[in-house]
């Protein structure tokens, strides 16, 4: 090998560690990722070869041949290359494609769960029962929680996907395909997971200055795993009262965020119920620990420009400390 | 005498050398006429009266009143009167209050406006108000953002012309003065030097001495309530004032004529006044209305537990379906009945219509809107209060609003606290804003 052909290996090898991860499509860990990186190899591989013969063809017309041709053999160039093997190709992969939809889209056999896509964050409620929500069109009550959906392993689990503002899209690559969050009307994903773990989703449509940082976690666990999160999620906060529950009142904190068990009831933004207990703050932004709280409410447009939440860095930090550290109990 | 001048490119460049070298001569000389003592040929006076009467016709044709506006409206001339007093009567004086020599030597003389306001239209005097009069000593307006108090300016300058010194001593300088001999300017800065009583004097021009604003019948709530605030947002209101932070033509003057020593005395004197019944809370009241240090305060204690019904409130009543498709069915929506939750949906058919959206606004929030319950931070029963948010209860209908548009449109500072008001602010639809003024205005009325 020469210096120059190690160095593109070595640079290919690099770059292809970007194919892996909890957010690449390239390393599937869903049956609809599966099938739709299936169709992406099948895809490059034939459209390869067809560039191949088609530029085979045309080197071989303008270097190779030196004589004239003849109509018939043209013509039937034409008729075969240039209708034919296009309409069969093309109605092979729609066929192809239909079926695979259909399979695909089959009724869920695992549970229901809502997902409103907010700027800048995912509302997300568990077991929802049939009637519309606070994004009116969504059904309404459930287990609330945000910016993490927990699925059980081998199940089928519908996604009720909506938006109380603009089009977001959801997107977690290595499990599914995406689809539009539309506001006014309730899109459907269902998530068949084939492996555990933690898998990285974001928002795949732009929907203003913070969308980058519109990001959620999807927990792959088993059955009975799952069901216990769901109980522990639907129970009131662990720790209601003190310094920083009184803090998180008195500043007004409440006026968006609810916190069960509390007076702390508003539903403007995410439930911090058990806010402690999710992977980060912030919709993927920050991990969850003390630190990163207090410097979130010190400093929101820092940390995530063009997010909604004001930043109360005008709270003595004391205050500032108690909250955080009081949302650091809240497991 | 017949001249044969070639007209070349040279000597036009030449001419136009030779012409600002001679405006330069003029200048270094030193001998043109400056002296206010020397006035102004007649014919120069007739050029630039012209010019200027020319130039505010033409460049006010693009505004026009807004339809709500009445300057008729006694409670807009009671909120111009005191700003009168202290920016306006020193230079042009006022009913019974005669006009200084001093100012009589000035160059143009500033007119007496009694009887000039009428040789102009609501929208010229809207414009000489808000842009002033370069060259002339008539300042701009301090706020160019607020119309609002340019209109009530005109509102005044309309009502002029009629105005007793008694009404006017009442409207401008607090009624106290009425039968007292008032001096050329009438009560201007020379009077309030800094006394907090004098300064206190002066706040209650408009603000009356019980921080309740002053006025009766239709002008009643031409002044926002200030009476029980707590201190520390008064305090950091008028400071904001001072640093022209938050903009207002009316109180960033008085806001940066004194020490912040005396202003704070000030924010401490009005936060211990009686708010009006009613419009405090248990959670103000037992902060107490002074002290500027919240950290050594314990919070309140948490109310009971929500716990079995918590989930319940995540969400708002309503009965919307919605076919297989994903599509919403029909209109019989008990929110939206009563909410207008997309653009397209009208404003409340009636005042009681109205004012149940704004108490749902103020006391539910509507979350699907962005819109938290205003009680969540101005207060409400049984909750400890941050001491830098006011409470709503009683305050004028037009000041709610007014500044709820302010900060939709992004043109209202303030304390450290403003940028949270404005995040609210800019989810709200003109129908909300006018339904949360309506019902915060009329949960208390203010009688004295």
């Amino acid at each position: 090998m020469t210096r120059s052909g190690v160095l593109a290996a070595a640079l290919a090898s690099a770059a292809l560690t970007g194919c892996q991860g909890a957010q690449s499509a390239f390393d599937p860990a869903g049956v609809e990722a599966e099938r739709v990186l299936t169709l992406f190899w099948i895809m490059l591989a034939g459209g390869a070869a067809i560039w191949i013969v088609v530029i085979g063809i045309s080197y071989y017309a303008v270097k190779g041949k030196s004589g004239p041709y003849s109509d018939r053999s043209g013509i039937r160039l034409i008729v075969w290359g240039g209708c034919v093997f296009p309409v069969v190709v093309l109605a092979g992969l729609l066929w192809w494609g239909l079926t695979m939809m259909q399979e695909l889209r089959r009724a869920a056999d695992g549970p229901t769960i809502a997902v409103s896509a907010e700027r800048f964050w995912w509302r997300v409620a568990y077991a929802v029962d049939g009637e519309p929500g606070v994004i009116r069109n969504l059904p309404r009550g459930g287990v609330p929680s945000a910016n993490e959906i927990w699925i059980p392993l081998g199940k089928r689990t519908e996604i009720l996907l909506s938006s109380p503002d603009v089009i977001h899209s959801f997107w977690v690559p290595p499990l599914a395909g995406k689809i539009d969050a539309i506001p006014g009307r309730v899109n459907r994903l269902v998530l068949e997971p084939t492996s555990p773990g933690v898998f990285n989703g974001a928002c795949a449509e732009y929907c203003g200055t913070a969308h980058t940082y519109m990001g959620f976690r999807v927990v792959v666990v088993p059955q009975a795993e799952f069901e216990a999160y769901v109980a522990s999620q639907a129970l009131p906060a662990a720790v209601v009262d003190g310094p920083g529950a009184g803090l998180f009142l008195q500043n007004g904190c409440a006026a968006c965020h609810t916190v069960r068990g509390t007076p702390a009831d508003g539903a403007v933004g995410p439930d911090l119920t058990h806010v402690a207990s999710r992977r980060t703050i912030a919709a993927g932004v920050l991990p969850t620990t003390v630190e990163n709280f207090a410097a979130f409410i010190r400093s929101t447009e820092h940390l995530k420009p063009g997010v909604e939440m004001p930043g109360f860095g005008m709270l003595p930090d004391e205050e500032i400390t108690a909250i955080a550290k009081w949302l650091g109990t809240l497991e | 005498m017949h001249l044969n001048v070639v007209i070349t490119w040279k000597r036009l460049a030449g001419l136009a050398v030779l012409g600002v070298t001679g405006a330069l001569m003029v200048g270094w000389i030193g001998l043109v006429s400056i002296a206010a003592s020397a006035g102004h040929w007649s014919v120069t006076q007739w050029f630039l009266g012209w010019t200027m009467e020319n130039a505010v016709r033409t460049q006010s044709m693009l505004i026009s009143k807004p339809e709500e506006i009445d300057l008729d409206n006694p409670m807009l001339v009671r909120r111009a009167a005191g700003h009168y007093a202290t920016g306006c009567a020193s230079c042009h004086g006022a009913p019974g209050v005669p006009q200084s020599p001093v100012v009589e030597e000035m160059v143009p003389s500033p007119p007496r406006l009694e009887e000039k306001v009428a040789e102009w239209s609501d929208e010229e005097l809207f414009w000489i108000v808000k842009n002033g009069i370069k060259y002339s000593g008539m300042p701009a307006w301090p706020a160019q953002d607020r119309k609002d108090e340019v209109w009530a300016q005109v509102a005044f300058l309309r009502a002029l012309p009629e105005m007793s010194r008694a009404e006017y001593a009442d409207l401008a300088l607090g009624g106290g003065l009425a039968d007292d001999e008032l001096e050329a300017g009438g009560e201007t800065m020379p009077a309030l030097d800094g006394i907090v009583d004098n300064a206190l004097t002066d706040c209650a021009r408009c603000h009356g001495r019980d921080g309740l604003g002053r006025g009766e019948g239709e002008a009643r709530h031409a002044f926002p309530v200030i009476a029980g605030q707590p201190a520390p947002y008064l305090y950091a209101t008028l400071l904001a004032f001072a640093r022209g932070d938050r903009q207002s033509g009316f109180m960033e003057p008085p806001a940066t004529r004194y020490e912040t020593e005396v202003l704070a005395q000030l924010a401490r004197y009005f936060a211990a006044q009686p708010a009006p019944p009613g419009s405090s809370d248990e959670g103000v009241a037992a902060r107490g209305p002074s002290g500027f240090d919240t950290s050594d305060e314990a919070p309140a204690s948490a109310p009971p537990a929500v716990a079995a019904d918590a989930v319940e409130t995540l969400v708002s009543p309503t009965e919307t379906r919605q076919d297989e498709a994903g599509v919403l069915e029909g209109e019989d929506d008990a929110g939206t009945s009563a909410v207008p939750m997309a653009a397209a949906a009208g404003p409340p058919a009636s005042r009681d219509e109205l004012l149940e959206l704004g108490r749902r606004i103020a006391l539910e929030g509507i979350a699907s809107r962005k819109i938290p319950a205003c009680r969540s931070c101005h207060g409400g029963t049984g909750r400890a209060r941050n001491p830098y948010y006011p409470y709503l209860s009683g305050q004028p209908e037009w000041y709610l609003s007014e500044h709820l548009h302010l900060w939709k449109e992004g043109t209202r500072g303030g304390t450290q606290y403003t940028h949270v008001m404005a995040e609210i602010a800019e989810n709200m639809t003109q129908e909300q804003i006018q339904a949360v003024s309506a019902w915060y205005a009329a949960q208390i009325s203010v009688s004295r």
